[in-house]
């Protein structure tokens, strides 16, 4: 490293405290947004719970045969719908679940499958469009002020009809999500054919009426449980992101702060040389004077 | 005794055990006591009560409900205390949906703002009715 004189490590030292005042608010504003997000989180779960419940009470009394979403195929066409941030700056949010995501289509197409994309978030589109994938529909801007439930609807209804029109033969959701209230990981499900498990108790000579048409009612219900459950993964990715966020942002303003204090220390090491190299300059200056 | 949960996708709503409980469905009403056969059907905007008291009922929209023994289940888009209705905001949303009704070419269109026009009719009425 080329020797640096004192003044430049001082404008050194202030640019290092510049970046630090920034990665420290941007901090604080993802705290605030976490905690929405975080609400909005815990509220949409009771909903995604309840509605859980009542079709696996539906789908214990109907017959799985008759409904297409629920008709297992041979895998030949895979699509699968990745859910990322729109804006960078998150730490491994982004990078690893690209990674996930690689990892699974990559497997698949080893299998020989055909495997389709469908990207909700900027990072994930703007990373597979330009690998030449096959994307069938991207989505930028979708976590700008709120998440977007009309996103959520639009992409559970494309994904729907190629998979009764028989173009993809199964469907995997990747997104991230909160485990605890203080990690996330990414999450690889099996978004269609649904999968529900068999009721696990005996519902005895039990039998549901509809007062309204059943496949209508039913078709209804399973297509408001797609919608909701993409909704809830794009919820739980959003909390995640701010999540993530918030813990690269405090790691950056600790480093920075630690850099501060490293230049310090060297300002005041190359400080002390030039005062005791002035003084020899003297002491020598008087010495050669006697 | 009978659970109820009012479930929207923003929170729960309402969840308590009741003696009976009453509810709007596409069909007309349903009461519903404990021991209730299995039923399944489309909620409609209205009020749901309990016990048999208007009074302290919960103004519901457009969703799902089902019925079990034990339990009843109701998804609603919307849910509030009768008290808390936003009149302003559904006389907004009832003339936003006759101006789109007026201009809609699609079935979906006309369903969907069909749809927002009677839930603000009922929302408005039942503020009205209690008042």
């Amino acid at each position: 490293m080329p020797k640096l004189s004192p003044r430049d490590i001082r404008r050194k030292i202030q640019g290092i405290k510049n970046t630090r005042r920034i990665t420290n608010a941007m901090k604080v504003v993802s705290a605030a947004k976490l905690r929405k997000a975080q609400e909005i989180l815990y509220a949409s779960r009771p909903y995604s719970d309840k509605l859980y419940e009542l079709v696996k009470d539906l789908a214990a009394h109907i017959d799985r045969d008759a409904h297409p979403l629920f008709a297992e195929r041979e895998e030949k066409s895979v699509d699968v719908i990745l859910i990322t941030a729109d804006r960078g700056l998150a730490g491994a949010f982004n990078s690893n679940i690209i990674r996930t995501a690689e990892n699974l289509i990559s497997e698949k197409e080893e299998q020989g499958k055909r495997v389709n994309l469908l990207l909700v978030g900027r990072k994930g589109f703007n990373y597979f469009e330009k690998r030449g994938y096959t994307v069938v529909k991207g989505y930028d801007e979708v976590f700008r002020k709120e998440v977007r439930f009309d996103v959520a609807r639009e992409v559970a209804e494309i994904i729907r009809e190629r998979f009764i029109d028989e173009k993809t033969d199964a469907v995997y959701l990747i997104n991230n999500e909160m485990i605890t209230r203080a990690n996330y990981k990414p999450i690889v499900r099996k978004f269609l054919p649904v999968d529900i498990p068999e009721a696990e108790y005996e519902l005895a000579g039990s039998v549901y009426t509809f007062e309204v048409d059943e496949e209508t009612f039913f078709n209804k219900i399973l297509d408001l449980y797609l919608n909701y459950q993409l909704y809830r993964a794009m919820v739980e990715s959003n909390a995640a992101e701010h999540f993530a966020r918030m813990v690269a942002m405090d790691n950056a303003t600790r480093n920075a702060d630690e850099l501060v204090k490293e230049w310090t220390m060297i300002f005041n090491k190359a400080r002390q040389e030039s005062i005791t190299l002035e003084l020899i300059d003297i002491v020598g200056a008087a010495e050669a004077m006697k | 005794m009978i659970t109820v949960d009012i479930v929207t996708p923003t929170g729960l709503a309402f969840s308590k055990e009741v003696e009976s409980v009453n509810v709007p469905t596409a069909e007309g009403e349903i009461g519903v006591l404990p021991g209730h056969m299995y039923l399944m059907t489309l909620l409609k905007p209205g009020l749901v009560y309990f016990n048999g008291n208007e009074e302290d009922g919960i103004a519901v929209t457009h969703g799902v409900v089902d019925v079990t023994p034990q339990k009843v289940i109701i998804l609603s888009e919307e849910a509030y205390e009768v008290g808390s209705i936003d009149v302003g905001e559904a006389k907004k949303e009832f003339e936003e949906a006759v101006r789109k009704l007026a201009t809609a070419h699609t079935m979906e269109e006309i369903e969907q703002w069909q749809k927002v026009k009677e839930k603000a009719e009922v929302l408005m009425d039942l503020v009205e009715r209690f008042k």
